[in-house]
């Protein structure tokens, strides 16, 4: 018997030679989906004009273990070049004992290498992680089609996302959660040039033209545009000013029901009667509609071949975007009050979710929008839902079902 | 135990049950750990030596990026033109499909009336095409003798984009940057507008039942971008912003006329539809030249009013 192991270890150890335990150096992939979408929009890019996006790329951003910030578009303002190289490259530990590659250890798994949303762990997981290359993010101080802050990616990386697969990394020392936020500003803003030269290829260059490689162009132009938008984001957060100061919260609680379910704040159409998120179903996020609207009307045929040729670029089946259950006080962008009053003034960025119509405290009665106060009373009312004594649910219990996500 | 008491009886089958095990186990731990490589699409990726090289080019590029820089080799423009056509549609058009209006009933298709999509609007007698936007492109400097007084950026007054009955009712919009839009409802339920503008801020916001809002853009759009209403998501519209007012949106019967355009210069023009986008194909019948991806490129003469019809053909939908 000791001799049968022992002759197939032998056996096994060729194989094991030629197989080999290395692991292929990591590289940015490319946004094939984009560039498909791209594609059917003007016609085939040439191997020239690919090539061109990925060196271009390259040039200015470098790789996974060697990243580059291009001088000259401001991106020095946005991200520290020492912390971006602590979270890129392959895991491992410096001459001083600093920890190096924390993206690789902490976040690639499931955001993926180049940021794409699609590291190995992503199809398993619903949500689907954040792909970062559209520089969308929902559950930030901004308003729509801002940015978010340093600090408000620092908060989803303290807090997590609750309802979600994305952990709090409180654990970490602080500069090592600062390394990780500039290095998803770097793929993010990486993620947006590529988009761009993308389109610019689609619709500025004719048929195999191929890209302005100047300084000018690249720096100058596409990247400096993407920085600008992000070193803004500071000025552009929202203020939420205070509950008054005579503050019942009782009669915030009713009157937030009145405006919940009122045509101003119509937030009853998408959260539901019952506000169990069931209004509206059928839409999808941004992120899924990126390759292709898919709530437009079409079959059930002509749907499944846009999700192959997607899932065939390397993209993930899109999923129904779900308004939130209020009735679980799980809330993704964090539960204090100010929060939730950011997601009713500034929208969710990415989704459906659109911004309140606001107005100020001293327009007139006949005016349509929400003051401050209103929000407030939303705010509480909201807070209020999982806490709310039998009634209502038990009402649809039946036909409404908590679903666990 | 009583398994085991039996296989010690017999020897020779114990001795070959007992190689088969571990070869089965140590095959499994070997699986494990090289894995099934994990399927990824075929991407491209950079080459590190022309990277290198086009990063080096960066910062040298400095001084000679420069020349480029003059607008239109020195020529002047001679005076004023117009230029006028239609967008017509070549081959049978298509029937416009029937969108599935699938809340709001009562406001949205009263009395049951089928709302149909305005993605391809051709006349049925002149074979035009409404709502085609064409746009010029070429950089020209905002004063004269380049842009005439009544075209010059910097107009600010309002712009209204209404809709009533789940429909937006201007459905491609063309605006100078500079203009306020006011955004407003004129039905009885609330609506949700979103704007996927690209170079201008993002806008989406409820509007309530009977009022408006005001968006300010500040920056040319490349190309128009959709509109679109959360609550109803079959309501669909486009838009763009342009800097001068060189723009024109085609009427029902695919007719625009772009008036007091600089002549003596080359101009080149952006067509855009909103079933092809940018046409890979157009064929001009009257001054002016194709270029591919919807461009057009024409010289005008002074006092000039030039007739370019522009036909799509049917394969470019």
């Amino acid at each position: 018997m000791q001799r049968n192991i022992n002759r197939f270890l032998w056996l096994l150890l060729p194989v094991l030679v030629a197989t080999g335990c290395d692991a292929p150096e990591a590289r940015f992939r490319m946004n094939m989906a984009y560039l498909h979408k791209n594609e059917k929009k003007a016609e085939a890019f040439t191997a020239e004009q690919k090539a061109d996006v990925a060196n271009i790329l390259a040039a200015l951003f470098g790789t996974p273990d060697q990243p580059h910030l291009p001088q000259g578009a401001g991106l020095e303002d946005v991200i520290s070049i020492d912390r971006l190289k602590m979270a890129a490259g392959p895991v491992g530990v410096d001459e001083q004992g600093i920890a190096t590659g924390l993206y690789r250890q902490h976040c690639s798994h499931c955001h993926g290498v180049s940021g794409d949303g699609n590291g190995p762990t992503a199809a398993y997981l619903n949500p689907y992680p954040r792909d970062y290359r559209m520089g969308i993010f929902k559950f930030k101080s901004t308003g729509k089609g801002t940015p978010p802050t340093h600090e408000d990616l620092l908060r989803i990386l303290y807090e997590g996302v609750p309802g979600t697969a994305m952990p709090s990394f409180r654990l970490l020392p602080d500069i090592e959660r600062e390394a990780i936020v500039d290095y998803v500003k770097y793929l993010a803003i990486r993620g947006q040039v590529e988009r761009r030269l993308m389109e610019d290829i689609a619709i500025e260059l004719g048929p195999g033209e191929r890209l302005d490689q100047s300084g000018e162009y690249l720096v100058g132009e596409i990247v400096a545009s993407a920085v600008a938008k992000w070193s803004a984001a500071e000025e552009e957060v929202t203020e939420v000013p205070a509950r008054p100061d005579d503050w019942n919260e009782s009669a915030a609680i009713a009157r937030g029901r009145e405006l919940f379910h009122g045509a101003v704040a119509n937030c009853v159409k998408c959260h539901g009667e019952t506000q169990l998120g069931d209004g509206q179903r059928t839409d999808y996020d941004e992120w899924s509609k990126d390759y292709e609207d898919f709530s437009k009307p079409m079959t059930d045929q002509e749907k499944q071949k846009l999700v192959d040729e997607l899932v065939e670029l390397g993209g993930l089946p899109p999923r129904n975007i779900f308004p939130r259950n209020l009735r679980e006080g799980i809330y993704r962008g964090g539960r204090r009050p100010e929060e939730l009053y950011r997601r009713i003034t500034n929208g969710i960025d990415g989704t459906p979710m659109p911004a309140a119509t606001m107005k100020p405290d001293d327009a007139p009665e006949q005016q349509q929008g929400l003051t401050a106060a209103d929000v407030w009373c939303i705010v509480d009312y909201i807070r209020s839902l999982p806490y709310e004594p039998g009634g209502e649910r038990a009402t649809y219990g039946q036909e409404f079902k908590r679903e666990r996500m | 135990m009583k398994s085991g008491l039996k296989r010690m009886a017999k020897p020779n089958e114990g001795l070959w049950s007992s190689s088969i095990v571990p070869m089965l186990a140590v095959g499994a731990m070997l699986l494990l750990v090289v894995g099934c490589a994990r399927h990824l699409p075929p991407d491209v990726a950079a080459d590190l030596p022309s990277a290198m090289q086009i990063r080096a080019g960066f910062a040298t590029a400095d001084g000679s990026g420069q020349a480029s820089d003059s607008g239109g080799s020195g020529a002047e423009p001679t005076g004023w033109a117009t230029l006028r056509g239609r967008f017509i549609f070549d081959g049978t058009p298509p029937s416009p499909a029937a969108l599935s209006i699938t809340r709001d009933n009562d406001i949205c298709a009263p009395g049951g009336k089928p709302v149909y999509s305005q993605s391809l609007v051709v006349d049925p007698n002149s074979k035009g095409i409404k709502n085609c936007v064409i746009f010029l492109t070429s950089s020209l400097k905002p004063e004269e003798p380049w842009t005439h007084p009544s075209m010059q950026p910097g107009k600010t007054d309002e712009v209204l984009f209404d809709q009533k009955e789940c429909v937006f009712l201007s459905h491609v919009l063309a605006m100078q940057s500079s203009q306020p839009l006011r955004i407003k409802n004129s039905d009885s339920v609330g609506h949700n507008t979103n704007l996927s503008a690209k170079a201008n801020p993002k806008f989406d916001q409820t509007i309530p039942s009977g009022e408006s809002l005001i968006y300010q853009p500040s920056a040319e759009e490349r190309e128009p971008f959709p509109v679109k209403c959360a609550i109803h998501p079959w309501m669909e519209a486009w838009m763009i912003m342009r800097d001068n007012s060189y723009y024109c949106v085609s009427q029902d019967d695919g007719s625009f006329v772009i008036e007091n355009l600089p002549a003596g210069i080359e101009l080149e023009f952006r067509v855009w539809q909103e079933a092809c986008k940018f046409p890979k194909t157009v064929s001009i019948d009257g001054a002016g030249e194709s270029g591919g991806k919807g461009k057009l490129t024409i010289t005008l003469q002074s006092g000039a009013d030039e007739t370019m019809n522009i036909t799509l053909p049917s394969s470019v939908f």
